[in-house]
């Protein structure tokens, strides 16, 4: 029986290891839209490809900017973006939980236009992990005294590029913004396990990631009768680089023989292996009844690029009401839809499936010049996790993130 | 959906070109708040034709000294306390006119004119900073410009004088013309309310000690120019305000509201009586 158990829990904590060092090289490139952008979009849901006509469109739509109103400047920041995800009684009965927070301002914009020509130059942070975790976990098993694991990651992704647009007559704009893509990934894990007979695990581990790349956007809008706008973007970001380098110590000690017996490995590993992107077509409607009220719908059909992914579409709709001729409120709801296909009796971890569903909402104040808006988005989903490397045993899991948004415009 | 994607450029060529000559303007895209202050920037334009107008009648009146040191002086001061009105969008100009009438004019878009009577009558820089921080406080509140209706913020609410004033036919500089002289009528007879002149007051009060002048100063200003109403040295003024005792009356209860009867001041009464070249 003692033997057993002994096995059993260098059987989980080797795959816990293992499924979480997997797993962990993306901090989440299942789904597509983790972080909302903008001010006005990221209060409506991230629904803003037929609308756009600010400096953010240069990210959702470039077509939009040929119909902003003036030159702006315009900035924003995830004040607080937090994350957390709960696998049950992932480590004997208790819950393993992740928490990501980060404090990334994730939007800056400059528009200027000309004529019918529209200039922008914008910087993006469309995805942003920091997670920071000491967790202990005593008496998991009643062989294991102790179990401590560390983890330090960041990964953020950074867009950065030009946007031009032009206007055809009244109705029409074609728009172009080319991004350099970059994306920076580290992180450090570190675990402990010590059971009851005085035999220890140590590992740690470092990985280091770095991607550049390009992503253009191609956007159109047309407006077909008054009060009505349509809209449609495509991009796929495309890497020229991605490098990647792993290490990893390991040291134990196995007492189950009586006799002690020490095993120490070392490793590193390298790859170039560029990841493909999928393809993103944007659709997208949205109707001004009035100044003061505005609806808009959103499509993002991502094609899937690499092998274990599947295509998804994700909606997106949202509302703009004027309670004054200076003061905005917006509301609006998004999915964003987990791009790895149904699982099976086959599936084995590392697997997560977990579609999410969120809700934005926002205040705009406005004086002549400038606009300051605060707003805020909740997301939250459920689903299956599988944790043990080669073992179909599932785990529920529930993610929830929360963020504060903070942006501020000014017309030049 | 790959020949989709192949023929993806294709299309939107073609979308682009058959639908570029049919939709619509966009004006509509044009939210609340961009409607909003576009008429707020043109009602403060329509604010500085129809001051200008107004300004001109009153020169047409008086004339205008020409003493650029006095004219500098008087300008410094303005400007500083013009600075706290909160209406950035003006640019304020400052004139002497040259008569021994007691008086002082505001006039919409950020005219301001003293006479010279006034300034004689006065004894320090603190009490001309009350003076001009009295009219600027009308221009600051729009108080003539409300009492005309000059402006609207709602394009169904316009009213036939703000759509005069936008106009360049002429029946529109007809009406401008005769708009001109009601407000002239107004600064020169009628006056404004006395709640808009003891607001004005307030807010001179509470600009001069934010600026750190004596306030008492100026109610000492308001005291000697009872005399000069009585012989009529000031029918102007005594037609188109309140009487001294009202003013000085309702400013004292404000002193005594908010505790402010033991604030002092700077007057800097040497450099104005230097400048002003009074001995």
């Amino acid at each position: 029986m003692k033997n057993a158990l002994k096995k059993l829990w260098l059987y989980l904590s080797l795959l816990i290891f293992i499924g979480f060092s997997t797993t962990s090289l993306y901090a989440d490139d299942a789904h597509y839209k983790n972080m909302l952008i903008g001010e006005r979009a990221a209060t409506m849901g991230g629904s803003y490809v037929a609308i756009s006509d600010d400096s953010t469109g240069c990210y959702y739509n470039p077509a939009g900017i040929a119909y902003a109103v003036g030159d702006s400047l315009s900035g924003s920041g995830n004040v607080l973006h937090k994350m957390k995800t709960v696998y049950t009684e992932a480590i004997g009965t208790q819950d393993w939980i992740r928490e990501s927070e980060s404090l990334v301002p994730n939007y800056f914009g400059v528009l200027k236009k000309y004529k019918d020509y529209s200039f922008c130059f914008s910087y993006v942070v469309p995805e942003a992990f920091i997670e920071h975790q000491d967790l202990v976990f005593n008496n998991p098993l009643s062989t294991v005294k102790k179990y401590y694991q560390s983890l330090h990651s960041e990964d953020i992704t950074y867009l950065l590029g030009p946007s031009a647009a032009m206007q055809f007559g009244d109705s029409l704009s074609l728009g172009l913004t080319i991004y350099y893509h970059y994306r920076s990934f580290i992180r450090q894990y570190h675990y402990f396990l010590e059971s009851t007979d005085g035999s220890y695990q140590l590992y740690y581990g470092s990985r280091k990631l770095r991607e550049d790349g390009v992503m253009p956007k191609l956007g159109i809008q047309w407006s077909p009768w008054s009060m009505l706008t349509l809209g449609m973007a495509v991009d796929q970001a495309l890497l020229v680089n991605s490098s990647f380098q792993g290490d990893a110590s390991y040291h134990s000690t196995d007492n189950s023989t009586g006799t002690a017996s020490l095993l120490t490995t070392m490793t590193r590993s390298k790859s170039e292996t560029k990841r493909k992107f999928p393809l993103h077509l944007a659709w997208g409607v949205s109707y001004f009844p009035t100044p003061s009220l505005l609806y808009t719908v959103d499509l993002d059909y991502y094609q899937a690029a690499e092998k274990g992914r599947v295509d998804i579409m994700n909606y997106s709709g949202g509302t703009e009401y004027y309670i004054n001729p200076t003061n905005a409120i917006r509301f609006g709801m998004f999915t964003n839809y987990t791009n790895l296909p149904l699982p099976d009796s086959s599936t084995t971890a590392p697997y997560e499936y977990i579609d999410i569903l969120g809700a934005s909402f926002g205040y705009t104040s406005y004086s002549s010049s400038s606009s300051l808006t605060v707003g805020a988005t909740y997301t939250t989903g459920s689903g299956k996790a599988w944790l043990y490397s080669g073992s179909t045993e599932t785990r529920n899991m529930t993610r929830e993130s929360f963020s504060l948004l903070f942006s501020a415009s000014s017309s030049l | 959906m790959a020949h989709f994607s192949k023929y993806l450029c294709l299309y939107i060529f073609i979308f682009s070109f058959v639908f570029a000559v049919s939709g619509q303007a966009q004006e509509f895209r044009l939210r609340a708040h961009h409607i909003f202050w576009k008429n707020q920037e043109a009602g403060t334009q329509r604010e500085i034709d129809f001051g200008r107008g107004v300004s001109a009648k009153i020169l047409g009146k008086y004339p205008l000294l020409r003493d650029e040191r006095k004219v500098h002086y008087i300008s410094q001061i303005g400007t500083g306390i013009s600075a706290q009105l909160g209406r950035p969008e003006l640019r304020y100009y400052f004139g002497i006119l040259d008569t021994d009438e007691i008086n002082a004019f505001a006039v919409p878009g950020g005219y301001i004119f003293v006479t010279m009577g006034a300034l004689k009558l006065m004894r320090n820089e603190a009490q001309l900073a009350g003076v001009l921080a009295h009219e600027l406080s009308h221009i600051g509140q729009k108080h003539i410009v409300r009492k005309l209706k000059l402006q609207s913020t709602d394009r169904s609410l316009t009213s036939g004088i703000a759509q005069v004033l936008g106009s360049s036919t002429l029946a529109a500089k007809i009406a401008l013309e005769r708009l001109n002289d009601i407000a002239f009528k107004m600064l020169m007879e009628e006056g404004l309310s006395k709640e808009d002149e003891a607001d004005a007051d307030q807010k001179a009060l509470e600009m001069l000690i934010t600026l750190g002048y004596d306030p008492q100063s100026y109610l000492n200003y308001l005291q000697s120019l009872k005399p000069h109403l009585a012989q009529g040295g000031a029918e102007v003024l005594s037609k188109t305000h309140p009487t001294i005792e009202f003013r000085y009356q309702s400013l004292s209860e404000f002193i005594s509201r908010h505790q402010l009867d033991k604030i002092q001041g700077k007057k800097n009464e040497k450099r104005f009586k230097k400048i002003m070249a009074i001995p």
